[in-house]
């Protein structure tokens, strides 16, 4: 029994690691709200004290387009693709692509 | 000059050593004097190309004898840039084939050699001519020997193959008769020179294409009068399938050359169109039916009317790219048609069989054959660093130059097709797993062999990486012909 | 001659492993194993001291042919060939199979010819040799279905190797000065150019999988060995990235093709069961980066279309060991087979998952570096870059969807299916070892990866909103992963692709043409010579054997012999035809002589 199949096997232990998935899910969509505000906040802070050198050390790229400036967009968008993805592509697959495995063989 | 007639030399040779096999007969004494002779004639013809001289048009190394001085035709001859290589061809391509027929052939073996000998007296005959009387006497000369070698020694049809050829032959020839004595009769000369110079009403001119034109037509063979081909290389010996594929296909466009474009030059005009039209249907039609071959021999067979296509294609473009490429790639064809039936007649006599569904595996038992034979039909595909590609790449590109973009499209879609027909005839016959036929049987060359495929193999990636060595001989003379555009 | 022109202080090194792969058959043991790994880290060898420059110009048919074009471009491409080949030979440095290690190594090699070539016909002969080779490397795993792909995998390469020589030949035709094939940027759709550029551009979007010219490529990959498939991923399809980079910079429709390609690729993976087919599938999109970065044409999208060519190759060979790997220890190759992988083959399983992160640009890995890049010049698109950005990075979702999640999850975890399998031999960890350690390395410090690119960088990965960005992104693509666990089961089935066309479609095609020709040929053509030419002619003779029965018996005895002595020759079956034929061929020569004779 290797360090996975311990981790995996045990239903005590494979729900304490659906837990932290969850947990991780939360921090990741809050980080990628508060920090670059945060980031934002200190440079203005900084350059305010005059310290040009800390402010550029919290200087953030403006991001290109406007829906980037929707809070959390990478969370939200990669949710949004991965269940557009998996939904038109099994509707895809099952209207018009798939077929039997010996279909070419004739 | 050389101190002797070169030419004259060159061109009886062979009959010499025909006669001298018919008088002291015997199977052993037969084969070694056709290899002498074949050899010999190869050396006294080495000096045509260490002394051409590269920069001329003109006829070189001009023999001149008086023969029939009531009707102004002397005997007289010469080469020049275009026909010099093709000496060369025959020369080494009859030293191939008596190498390849030495086990082969066990029947009546003087007269074999003795035909074949006379074949090659009447191809270098041809080339050398430098009047239209030789070269129709050599061009009917050559029917015989290759009448024989078919009827005699052949296969199951070889009768049927070698009638259809001599009455497919005769039937053009009979007609470039009549426009020989009609030439004659309006100009009074035959020499190629003389005519060159002369100008001819436009209407006679077209009649004389014609006339010529069913000659050359069948020789070829242009689509719709190819049918014989199929037949007479199948049922050939595989020494006779070598010549016919490698020369005698040769002759009927060198006779475009020699006499259509410098002779009737309004009327290639007039029938450019038309002529380019028919090549490139041959290109694609025989690549077609090449494909639906069940057999290996005749599937090379219907392969030359496609490539034979690309040569008349690239001669009626009437540019420099596309006539040379059209005499360059007459030379590669002759080199890879030839070591195509000559691998095809090698495995023949260890197997018998010429169906394709009898081969297969042959790469397990027979490494070295597989390894020629995939140069060689890697050659025939137009792979580039092979000599084809070179050919090929400049008759699309003369082509692509008369602005007819479709049928360079065709060009390019034959392309395509031969080198489809070739990779699968050799994934069938060479690769997968063995044919359960062929089990126990030697198939691995054995040294004369490998000594007759390597010369072949050696030009082909030579010419590949070099072209040059053609290319170079044919520039000046190219450039010399009438309508020709740079 | 050759040497003659050559600068021999420049090695090809394409030709190095070209002419040393053809050695190896005839070593043995050892020596044929250390040949093996020193024939390509010779070639790194040649690559990383070669200077920039021109080499290797030689004459032909009167054009200059070029086969060293050494810049910052060709340079980072033959690092990257180079090291994959190396990388290549130690994961099949166990094969027996002395045909394979042959074919691969042309196949490298001519893919550092396709590097270096600095005019179109070179360019061409080594384009030629890698679909010859490659198709040569499918065929090795001699299967039925392997050889049928094999075939199909060599004419569709054919078929593009031609229209690229049709467009050469139109280029050649068309350019003013005939003796300039050099390989430059091309404008195809710029008034005036002929058909030529848009040729060729469709000849390298065919070998960069690009759809719907791309089907060859989920067809014919997983049909290769274990090994094989490894060396093709990096090869075809890079070398027509690079030379699209060169030719086609900044063609606008590249920019849409990309972009389609990205996403199209992602969805045919989500209905895949062959795990390496899944991965092939997984190339297309992401060549559709790059190739959207060649069309964008910036100097930070050409950046990024390298960076990512070179962290691909890398990282895609990393995910097809892993996955060919499976494959040699289980002999499965479909999802829905395996599973519970995990408990015997750990190693695999991490090595494979890191390079599943540097494909899903996780941080700390290749791909964060380079496909951002590509996302970040998306801004410079003229029109509709907000598309093209949205469809990129839904592209991005969908890879970590299937290589991170979807394919670890089926192959290694997921319901257990029993197999067990064991580690794979050494050699094989080892070169997934190294990959995976070239992943990270790249992707810690990218500055040794962005100074080796053809323009100058001014880009910064590490932002902290790009951070947070990505991995927002990935972790709820994992979550949505999780959510529809159910509907992702993988079914044994296969999917249409392009590849219908000239699989299903192209026998109706066949028949049709092949039926009518051959009763033309056949029936007709050739029944001219049998209904005009052979029952006239031979009916003319069958008369003339009657007048000469009749007038041999009464007169002249000489044609009788003349006849006789000609036919002892002409002797061919004992019917004595040719006895006939023969007197034909008398007459007629006599007719001639006649003819001519009173004519004159």
């Amino acid at each position: 029994m290797n360090f996975l199949e311990r981790q995996l096997e045990d239903p005590v232990r494979f729900s304490r690691i659906k837990r932290w998935f969850y947990i991780g899910l939360a921090v990741v969509a809050l980080a990628e709200i508060v920090l670059p505000l945060m980031c934002y906040l200190l440079k203005l802070a900084f350059e305010a004290l005059n310290l040009p050198a800390l402010a550029e050390l919290f200087h953030t790229h403006p991001p290109h387009f406007w829906f980037e400036w929707i809070p959390a967009w990478g969370s939200l968008y990669g949710l949004a693709s991965c269940v557009v993805i998996i939904v038109v592509s099994k509707f895809l697959g099952k209207k018009w692509l798939m077929r039997r495995e010996d279909y070419y063989d004739s | 000059m050389t101190e002797y007639p070169i030419l004259t030399a060159t061109t009886f040779l062979p009959l010499v050593g025909a006669v001298a096999i018919l008088l002291f007969g015997g199977d052993r004494l037969a084969r070694w004097l056709a290899l002498g002779t074949s050899l010999a004639t190869l050396a006294v013809s080495a000096p045509l190309y260490w002394q051409f001289d590269k920069t001329s048009s003109a006829l070189q190394f001009v023999e001149s004898a008086s023969w029939i001085p009531k009707w102004g035709i002397a005997y007289e001859m010469g080469v020049d840039g275009i026909s010099l290589p093709f000496i060369f061809l025959a020369a080494v391509l009859t030293v191939l084939c008596v190498g390849v027929s030495w086990t082969a052939v066990r029947t009546r073996v003087p007269e074999f050699y003795a035909a074949l000998l006379v074949a090659e007296t009447a191809m270098i005959g041809l080339f050398a001519a430098a009047n239209l009387f030789l070269f129709f006497i050599f061009w009917e000369l050559m029917v015989v020997p290759l009448f024989l070698l078919i009827g005699v020694w052949g296969g199951p049809r070889r009768v049927y193959a070698a009638i259809k050829f001599l009455l497919f032959t005769l039937a053009g020839s009979v007609l470039m008769l009549v426009g020989i004595i009609a030439l004659y009769n309006e100009l009074g000369t035959l020499d190629f020179k003389e005519l060159a110079a002369a100008t001819l009403q436009p209407k006679l001119q077209a009649w004389l294409f014609l006339a010529f034109l069913a000659a050359f037509a069948v020789k070829v063979p242009m689509f719709p009068v190819h049918t014989w081909l199929p037949d007479a290389h199948t049922e050939a010996p595989t020494a006779g399938s070598v010549i016919l594929a490698g020369i005698l296909l040769k002759m009927g466009a060198y006779g475009f050359l020699r006499i259509s474009l410098p002779i009737l030059p309004d009327a290639v005009q007039v029938f450019r169109m038309p002529m380019l039209v028919i090549s490139a249907v041959a290109i694609v039609y025989g690549a077609y039916v090449t494909l639906a071959q069940t057999d290996v021999k005749r599937l090379i067979a219907y392969s030359s009317v496609s490539h034979m296509g690309f040569v008349t294609l690239g001669i009626f473009t009437l540019n420099r790219s596309g006539v040379e490429g059209a005499v360059l790639q007459m030379i590669n064809h002759g080199i890879i048609s030839a070591a195509l039936f000559l691998c095809v007649g090698m495995i023949y006599e260890r197997t018998h069989t010429r169906e394709i569904k009898d081969y297969g595996g042959v790469a397990q038992a027979a490494p070295a054959y597989a390894t020629f034979l995939a140069l060689f039909c890697l050659a025939a595909a137009g792979f580039p660093g092979l000599n084809s590609f070179v050919g090929e790449f400049l008759i699309i590109a003369g082509v692509f130059n008369t602005q007819a973009y479709w049928l360079g499209g065709m060009a390019i879609w034959g392309v395509a097709l031969g080198t489809t027909y070739l990779v699968w005839l050799y994934y069938r016959v060479v690769m997968g797993e063995m044919n359960p036929g062929l089990e126990g049987l030697k198939l691995e060359l054995n040294a004369r062999e490998v000594a007759t495929l390597a010369p072949l193999a050696l030009l082909a990636v030579c010419l590949g990486l070099h072209p040059e060595f053609v290319l170079s001989y044919l520039r000046e003379t190219v450039g010399a012909l009438p309508g020709v555009t740079p | 001659m050759i040497l003659d022109y050559l600068n021999l202080e420049w090695i090809h090194p394409g030709l190095l492993l070209i002419l040393g792969a053809w050695v190896l058959p005839l070593l043995n043991g050892w020596i044929k194993r250390s040949a093996m790994l020193l024939l390509p880290a010779a070639a790194v060898a040649v690559c990383l001291r070669m200077t920039p420059g021109t080499y290797g110009e030689v004459g032909f048919l009167g054009q200059v042919l070029v086969f060293g074009e050494v810049d910052k471009l060709s340079l980072i491409f033959s690092y990257v060939f180079s090291i994959m080949a190396f990388l290549g030979m130690v994961y099949a440095l166990h094969v027996q199979d002395d045909a394979q290690h042959v074919t691969a190594l042309t196949y490298a090699g001519g893919a550092l010819g396709v590097t270096f070539a600095g005019d179109l016909l070179s360019l061409y002969v080594f384009w030629e040799l890698m679909a010859i080779s490659s198709a040569l490397l499918v065929w090795q795993r001699r299967d039925s279905t392997a050889v049928a792909a094999g075939f199909r995998y060599l004419l569709v390469h054919i078929f593009g190797g031609l229209i690229f020589l049709a467009g050469i030949a139109l280029y050649w035709s068309q350019t003013e000065s005939p003796e300039l094939l050099e390989f430059v940027k091309m404008e195809p759709f710029a008034d005036g150019a002929g058909w030529g550029p848009a040729l060729i551009l469709v000849a390298f979007l065919l070998n960069a999988a690009v759809p719907p010219l791309g089907a060859w490529l989920p067809d014919a990959y997983p049909e290769a060995t274990v090994t094989g498939a490894v060396f093709m991923t990096a090869f075809t399809t890079k070398s027509a990235v690079y030379v699209l980079i060169r030719g086609f910079a900044g063609t606008e429709l590249l920019v849409w093709l990309g972009a389609a390609m990205a996403v199209y690729g992602v969805v045919y993976a989500v209905l895949e069961n062959d795990a390496r087919r899944l991965l092939a599938y997984h190339i297309i999109s992401q060549v559709g980066y790059m190739v959207c970065g060649v069309g964008i044409g910036t100097a930070l999208a050409l950046n990024g279309a390298t960076a990512h060519a070179f962290a691909h190759i890398l990282y895609k060979a990393l995910l097809f060991m892993g996955a060919g790997a499976v494959l040699q220890v289980t002999g499965l190759r479909k999802l829905s087979e395996m599973g519970g992988l995990y408990k015997t083959m750990p190693i695999t399983l991490w090595l494979y998952m890191i390079g599943a992160f540097a494909i899903s640009a996780v941080p700390l890995f290749s791909g964060f570096v380079s496909k951002s890049m590509v996302i970040s010049a998306t801004g410079d698109v003229h029109h509709g870059a907000w598309l093209v950005f949205l469809l990129l990075t839904l592209a991005s979702a969908g890879t970590f969807l299937h290589t991170g999640l979807k394919l670890p999850y089926y192959m290694f975890f997921g319901k257990d299916s029993g197999v067990r399998g064991k580690e794979p031999p050494a050699n094989m960890l080892v070169a997934m070892g190294l990959a995976a350690a070239a992943c990270i390395l790249i992707g810690v410090f990218p500055g040794l990866l962005y100074q080796l690119l053809p323009n100058d960088v001014d880009y910064h990965p590490y932002t902290l909103h790009h951070i947070t960005a990505t991995l927002g992104m990935l972790v709820f693509t994992a979550l949505g992963f999780f959510l529809l666990l159910k509907h992702l089961d993988p079914e044994p089935k296969i999917s249409l692709d392009t590849d219908w066309f000239y699989r299903r479609g192209s026998s109706a095609f066949v028949a049709l043409t092949q039926r009518p020709l051959a009763r033309l040929e056949f029936g007709f053509v050739g029944e001219i010579y049998e209904f005009v030419i052979r029952r006239l002619v031979l009916g003319v003779a069958g008369l003339m054997r009657e007048f000469d029965t009749r007038i041999v018996d009464s007169t002249a005895v000489g044609v009788g012999r003349l006849t006789q002595a000609i036919s002892q020759i002409l002797r061919t079956t004992v019917s004595g035809n040719a006895q006939h034929y023969g007197l034909i061929m008398v007459a007629g020569v006599l007719a001639l002589l006649a003819l001519t004779m009173f004519v004159l």
